[in-house]
């Protein structure tokens, strides 16, 4: 019985802070959570007080919660090798696959590769059943498009279909261009590289119809109302012409959101545009310093607000909830669990992986 | 040597930093000292065109300012000019690379758009055709930490798997050029903040593991103090105190205002300590500034261009 929360944003939102805390916030209403990040930087070992994490879920010790809190750092690599482990028809075919010396530069280096490992292991976890919720950081926005269509590139690689004149001449009939695109090829990267290409394509096609059937079903989970998408954002961040590109992408995958948490909000002044104007004035140069601190978060927290209802115009009548600014102190534990007290309720119905 | 001395420098650092600003000021700054530079941009997304009020990227070099060009290298123009430079296909037509097998081969091929992308770059400063322009430096906006580290290493990778071949060829001599402290330099962009900070150290000493180095550190977004050094907290609550025409809940807010902006201050100067006292020793750390808006077009550049007037 597993929900998925899948959070997103372009980078510097603060995604994996948030994540974090919101996986704190879960464990600490009674549920057993496992937090994945995928960002390859090592912050959310930094949030979470841990020197460093590793592909298996590891416990973070949170003392006042009634569920738990594990979390782990995907590795494309280890990954890679379970599935292909799980998906082998034999342990020599598994085996024989990984010496294949473009195995682990595939494993390790394929464009969108990593993408591909997290639904891996999105699957992993939501088949093992010991996890009610499962919490994913996707990586910065030009990659996290990519990773609702993980799934379908896996197929379409799988399938082979877009390299077969190249790794198989001589099959099937080929026009005159493909020949001539094909003996370009052949020229640019020379003939062993082909060779071992196609020797390594061959021995994938093993596997694949294990890796499709994970790839459905977690196009499946992705595609289901038992996973919410959470934007974050932070005020703060300078490119907002990136975020709204990246929602425009959200909305052609007909992604739609749950909510929007938006870090480093700032709040409209409490003082008076009259009392700021005063200080100003003010003969005393820490009060005139005052003023001039006063004005300019007010232009600030201004734009903020434009910011936010830009957000409501372009994304309709989705919850949006602003996150204090914590920057210093989220750092540890304790600054996640505070954090953890401004997220919105989260709760969902429950989902069970089918077989 | 200077860092803009080199040939290559490669900014790097964490999503959302400013690793595309600093690329930009870093550039004119050289142009300042009468280098001619080339700004590369290796993604897909136009962010340093758009900065600079220019539009979508394109392959072609465009002038941006005296002496500075920019670039936005696409996989599959690169991929043509190495076909046609390395293996004399002078006459072969540009939908020979645009089709689908060719694009199906560069995305099945890990790491060959890296090593593809740097292939160019490396032409470019080492043997710019007649026709193409020839530059002092060229800078990249890499791509992020993590991923800016398998850009350093790609060659290195590719020239494993390959093992024979033009790619192999190509692959060992970008190793060569980018593992030679002479030609290449790599600056790492953070902020003021600690888990920024965190991740720097953490980049400084990965590298060095792996036999590369940082050569400096951009420590954007530099917040810009707005009391005098004469504030301290209790100085701050006693003028705002004193002060007339003020409202209990006015003052008060205030009063938190000024206070958490001395904090913020106190706190970016020691995660600057903590940032001096962990990478390897002597290794330059530059200010830049915080903006008030996000910058558009050259002028918006100028506080940080006149920061990196000062980079060793």
């Amino acid at each position: 019985m597993t929900r998925v929360i899948l959070t997103l944003g372009v980078g510097g939102a603060g995604k994996t802070t948030t994540s974090a805390a919101i996986g704190v916030a879960e464990a600490r209403k009674g549920n057993r959570v496992v937090v994945v990040t995928i960002d390859p930087a090592r912050r959310l070992a930094d949030a979470l007080g841990l020197k460093a994490l590793g592909n298996d879920p590891q416990r973070i010790p949170l003392d006042d919660a009634a569920g738990r809190l594990d979390a782990l750092m995907l590795d494309r690599r280890a990954t890679f090798d379970e599935m292909v482990t799980h998906a082998a028809s034999s342990p020599d075919a598994a085996r024989r696959l990984m010496a294949n010396p473009y195995y682990d530069a595939v494993s390790q280096r394929l464009s969108g590769g990593q993408e591909m490992m997290a639904t891996e292991k999105l699957y992993q976890l939501v088949r093992s059943g010991d996890w009610d919720v499962v919490v994913v950081d996707t990586p910065p926005s030009q990659h996290a498009v990519d990773f609702f269509r993980a799934p379908a590139r896996l197929e379409r690689i799988l399938d082979q279909s877009l390299l077969g004149p190249l790794l198989r001449p001589g099959r099937g009939l080929i026009g005159m261009a493909t020949k001539q695109v094909t003996s370009l090829i052949r020229r640019l990267a020379g003939a062993q590289v082909i060779d071992d290409l196609a020797e390594f394509f061959s021995l994938l096609g093993g596997v694949s119809d294990g890796l499709k059937a994970h790839s459905r079903k977690v196009h499946d989970l992705l595609s289901s109302d038992r996973t919410s998408y959470y934007l974050v954002t932070n005020a703060h961040a300078p490119r907002e012409h990136d975020l709204f590109a990246f929602l425009a992408r959200l909305g052609e995958q007909g992604i739609s959101l749950s909510a929007i948490l938006i870090n480093r909000l700032r709040a409209a002044p409490a003082w008076a545009p009259a009392e700021e104007a005063g200080l100003r004035e003010a003969d005393d140069p820490i009060l005139r310093g005052i003023g001039d601190l006063a004005a300019n978060y007010r232009s600030m927290a201004r734009h903020d607000q434009v910011l936010v209802q830009r957000l409501h115009q372009q994304l309709g009548d989705i919850p949006s909830y602003a996150l204090p600014d914590l920057t210093e102190s989220v750092a540890d534990l304790d600054g996640l669990r505070q954090l953890s007290e401004f997220l919105p309720p989260l709760s969902g119905p429950h989902w069970e992986l089918p077989d | 040597m200077g860092i803009v001395d080199r040939r290559l420098v490669v900014i790097t650092g964490k999503g959302g930093v400013g690793r595309s600003t600093a690329t930009i000021a870093l550039g004119l700054a050289a142009a300042r000292r009468g280098k001619r530079v080339a700004l590369v941009e290796l993604s897909r997304q136009s962010t340093l065109p758009r900065m600079l009020a220019m539009g979508e990227r394109t392959y072609e070099p465009r002038r941006v300012a005296p002496g500075v060009d920019l670039l936005g290298l696409s996989t599959l123009d690169c991929l043509a000019d190495f076909g046609r430079r390395k293996l004399g296909l002078r006459n072969v037509a540009k939908w020979f690379f645009e089709s689908s097998l060719m694009k199906g081969f560069v995305t099945a091929v890990p790491g060959l758009p890296d090593v593809i992308q740097l292939g160019k770059i490396e032409d470019m400063i080492t043997q710019p055709l007649k026709n193409e322009s020839a530059y002092d430096l060229v800078i990249v906006d890499g791509p992020a930490t993590g991923q800016g580290l398998t850009l350093l290493d790609s060659a290195r990778a590719m020239a494993d798997v390959t093992r024979v071949g033009p790619f192999y060829d190509l692959a060992l001599r970008i190793a060569d050029f980018l593992s030679d402290p002479r030609q290449t330099a790599t600056l790492a962009v953070t902020l003021p903040e600690s888990l920024p900070v965190s991740e720097t150290l953490q980049l400084d000493q990965a590298m060095r593991q792996e036999g590369h180095q940082l050569h400096g550190v951009l420590l954007n977004r530099w917040p810009r103090r707005h009391l005098p050094s004469t504030a301290t907290p209790d100085a701050v609550a006693a003028s705002l105190d004193a002060a007339t025409g003020l409202s209990a809940d006015g003052a008060a807010s205030l009063r938190t205002l000024a206070t958490r902006h001395l904090a913020h201050l106190d706190a970016a100067v020691q995660v600057r300590e903590r940032l001096a006292e962990g990478l390897a020793s002597g290794l330059p750390i530059v200010d830049l500034p915080l903006l008030t808006s996000a910058p558009l077009g050259v002028q918006a550049f100028e506080p940080l261009v006149d920061a990196l007037s000062e980079v060793p």
